[in-house]
């Protein structure tokens, strides 16, 4: 069952493509990390979901409704928190949660207090006096108050200090034993996505490089160091094989269909008498690899 | 509901500041006036002043209050992407009944409120009071409704201000274009038309201005909505290409239009009607009519005032309306003295005058046009019955005062000069805005005539009168007039001499003629016909 579904999605802005025939798909319950650069269409693409903008082309669906008729009862259901929503600044901590609670009949008053509480913001003080870590907290408290059944979070990391960043994750987590929900995240910050996502799918100029779980991607890239013994094979290397290097009898390269066995045994086609180490790899490091590999490939193309 | 309420009182926090602001200004420019801002020191020149300072006031007030409709739209925005409430469970439908409930609230029912008290101070009647407010809350409740309209496709305060001007200069030309006042052609039409024509393009900048609110709040598709304001504009410029019909009769029926409902007007005729066609002395290239005639019947304590009236060309079903309005020369609509003297309760012999006249020039070229083709000349006789009553009465002396329901007269100054003693008159008065041909070119719908009495001999006078100014905000009229009396005489020893102390023991009764129904007396008028006699 999946709660968030987009499908052959493509949006301009007159003529530029923001998104080109995206379709992914978000399992119910899951933390789902949407990653890629800047400029990479994933605001873009959660504004859609939200019904903030339109498909140009292609459907979006939200809690099984067309995201371009989503209701109140719907829209009740989700949480929003965005680096550049603007927030009613004029208003008091207190009277946004004064004003958003009428909307949610789940609105939970106790759990309110308790995040409240817990990440230390001061009731009485208006939002325009705030930091802006704080302010996504606030943000970030009024999107949770009801126990919603999606949590959309754009660039929530975002500018934020690592100490800030830190209470605001560790908020988010505790804040996930409340409720069986989902989360869609949307980052270019890895490292902090990596401590969240179960799910991971990359934006790319708009198009989508790959979906899956965390576990499978990090399963399937192995960083391979291999010291050589004899000169560098002439033969051509596996496409899986990406950012090749070889300098002073030492090689390496990202293999991004890492199978112990498989891996071997081509290694040991390649490099007869060479020793191979695989190393596991971050999240970093494998999205360094895909974009340099897409950076080659992008020039290699041009040219 | 609850909801609605909810997002309003949210509104009403957020715009307190400016609202208050805003409502102290409305009741100052109001207040100012009703207590009578120029006092004794008024002359012609401080009352233009007066007006001119009111009517900059009145300006600055229409303006905060469009921004403030403005504001109210885009604190919650319906073109941003990072607006705040889409991403909450609030309904465009929602959030536009809380934005026109709001609107309402602070344009329509907040001025009323906050001038009540003023209006009822004044001496208004609860009538009075609610018409006042009607016609106070309309315009800035439509000039709201533009705000808004402008606001919801606007995502900063910058293009909102640049896109209002620009609205109002094209909404300006384009009714311009359709009322013919712009690049005007050839082919002139009916007065019915060109009325017909003016109902159907308020009807379309009314309709576009809620369909676009309305569009804009329930979908957020700002391209579309435009584009809706693109159309309402070609609409109202294709009104001139093509709308040829008079609509008029099915609003207005031809017995309310005659006042043949009206059992004291039926009987008023209107009766041998003479036109002198000659060149005009005051315009080059244009012809001159002059129209007069008679009026039998006016009903008891009244007299019939002729308003500037529509002249048209007609042929057959076909008209053409004459390029200006006649008007009655200056003067003309004054109440007749003798009839205030009567009304007065003091000795009037004669007759009410009878008679009226109308003036108006035409260019030689369309009246050349309509010798050839052989048309008549068919005149809408305007006319408004104006029905007179004793208001009061004044002691001559300076501070004294006459109070009668909304009205006050009181006399600010008494000078004596050659041409002998001048009362300068300031009053204040209940007088709603009313938009008609009746009230072209008048500051004071009601006429009043002042009769001198003497007591003691019983000498009475009605004095020349003299408008100095009147101004008038939110249906409270301010104004001043100036008397001219000529003192009672004796005769002592064959010398004719002022009686002393003659102001000691004389009033000044204030006569008025408050118009009670406008209609109209259909006249045709053959102005080639051979003279006869010639």
């Amino acid at each position: 069952m999946n709660i968030i579904e987009i499908t052959n999605v493509t949006h301009r802005y007159w003529r530029t493509e923001a998104l080109r025939n995206l379709t992914l798909h978000v399992p119910t319950g899951s933390v789902f990390a949407l990653l890629g650069a800047n400029g990479a269409g994933k605001t873009t693409a959660i504004k859609m979901l939200m019904n903030l903008l339109r498909p140009t082309t292609g459907v979006v669906r939200v809690l099984g409704k067309d995201s371009s008729r989503l209701d109140e009862q719907v829209l009740a259901q989700i949480g929003y928190v965005s680096e550049n929503q603007q927030l009613p600044l004029w208003m008091t901590v207190r009277q946004l949660l004064d004003y958003c609670r009428p909307f949610y009949p789940t609105w939970d008053k106790a759990l309110e207090a308790k995040l409240l509480a817990q990440f230390d913001l001061p009731p009485e003080r208006k939002l325009k006096q705030l930091s802006r870590g704080m302010l996504m907290k606030v943000a970030l408290l009024s999107s949770l108050a009801y126990r919603p059944k999606l949590l959309i979070l754009d660039e929530p990391f975002s500018g934020l200090d690592p100490l800030v960043r830190d209470e605001f994750i560790q908020g988010l987590l505790e804040a996930a034993e409340l409720g069986d929900w989902t989360v869609f995240v949307s980052s270019h910050d890895i490292e902090e996505v990596e401590r969240l996502a179960d799910h991971i799918a990359l934006l790319e100029n708009g198009r989508l490089k790959f979906t899956e779980t965390t576990e499978s991607l990090l399963g399937r890239f192995r960083r391979i160091e291999v010291e050589l013994n004899a000169p560098a094979p002439s033969a051509p290397l596996p496409a899986a094989w990406l950012g090749w290097r070889c300098e002073a009898g030492r090689a390496s390269f990202s293999d991004s269909a890492y199978n112990p066995a498989a891996t071997e045994r081509a290694c040991r086609e390649l490099f007869p008498s060479g020793t191979v180490q695989a190393h596991p790899m971050t999240l970093r490091e494998i999205f360094v690899a895909l974009a340099r590999a897409g950076r080659k490939e992008a020039s290699g193309t041009a040219a | 509901m609850s909801l609605v309420w909810h997002i309003v009182r949210k509104d009403f926090r957020r715009l307190r500041l400016p609202l208050a602001l805003w409502l102290v200004l409305v009741l100052a420019h109001t207040a100012l006036l009703a207590s009578n801002l120029g006092g004794n020191q008024a002359n012609p020149g401080s009352f233009e002043g007066l007006r001119y300072f009111a009517n900059t006031w009145g300006v600055i007030v229409s303006a905060v209050g469009f921004v403030l409709a403005a504001w109210l739209v885009m604190e919650d925005s319906l073109v941003i992407t990072q607006a705040f409430w889409p991403t909450r469970p609030i309904s465009g439908a929602r959030l536009l009944a809380a934005k026109v409930l709001g609107a309402f609230l602070m344009f329509g029912v907040g001025p009323a409120l906050i001038l009540a008290p003023v209006w009822l101070g004044c001496g208004f009647s609860l009538e009075q009071a609610a018409r006042a407010a009607g016609a106070l809350a309309t315009p800035q409740v439509m000039l709201s409704a533009w705000a808004m309209a402008i606001a919801g496709v606007t995502a900063t305060s910058g293009q909102f201000l640049v896109r209002a001007v620009a609205s109002v200069i094209i909404v300006q030309v384009g009714t311009a274009v359709a009322l013919g006042k712009l690049f005007p052609s050839g082919r002139a039409v009916a007065a019915g038309v060109v009325e017909s024509r003016t109902w159907l393009v308020v009807a379309v900048l009314i309709v576009t201005t809620l369909a676009m609110i309305g569009h804009q709040y329930l979908t957020r598709r700002t391209l579309r909505t435009w584009t809706l304001a693109g159309l309402g504009l070609g609409l109202v410029i294709a009104v001139r290409f093509v709308w040829f019909w008079d609509v008029t009769p099915l609003v207005r029926s031809e017995a309310k239009r005659s006042g043949m409902d009206q059992p004291e007007i039926r009987s008023v005729a209107v009766g041998n009607p003479q036109l002198d066609l000659a060149p005009s002395l005051t315009r080059d290239g244009h012809a001159q009519f002059s129209l007069r005639g008679a009026m039998t019947a006016a009903p008891v304590q009244s007299y019939l005032r002729v308003n500037a009236s529509l002249g048209e060309w007609a042929k057959g079903h076909e008209r053409l309306a004459l390029k200006s309005l006649l008007r009655a020369p200056g003067g003309s609509g004054r109440p007749p003295e003798v009839l205030a003297r009567q009304i007065a309760g003091l000795p009037a012999p004669g007759q009410v005058p009878d008679r009226w006249s109308l003036a108006g020039d035409e260019p030689d070229d369309r009246v050349e046009q309509a010798r050839t083709e052989g048309r008549t000349l068919q005149v809408s006789l305007n006319l408004t019955l104006m029905r007179g009553r004793v208001l009061g009465e004044l002691p001559l002396r300076v501070g004294a005062e006459l109070h009668s329901g909304a009205t006050r007269t009181r006399i600010i100054g008494l000078e004596r000069t050659n041409a002998g003693v001048l009362v300068r008159l300031q009053d204040r008065d209940c007088q709603i805005y009313r938009a008609g041909l009746a009230d072209i070119g008048r500051l004071r719908q009601p006429e009043d005539v002042f009769v001198l009495v003497h007591g003691p001999t019983g000498f009475d006078q009605v004095p020349a009168q003299r408008e100095i100014g009147a101004v008038q905000i939110n249906s409270i009229l301010v104004g001043q007039r100036e008397l001219t009396l000529i003192p009672p005489t004796r005769t002592v020893n064959g010398q004719t001499e002022e009686i002393p102390g003659w102001e000691d023991e004389s009033v000044i009764i204030e006569v008025r003629f408050q118009p009670e129904r406008t209609f109209i007396r259909d006249l045709t008028l053959d102005p080639f016909a051979p003279a006869p006699g010639r």
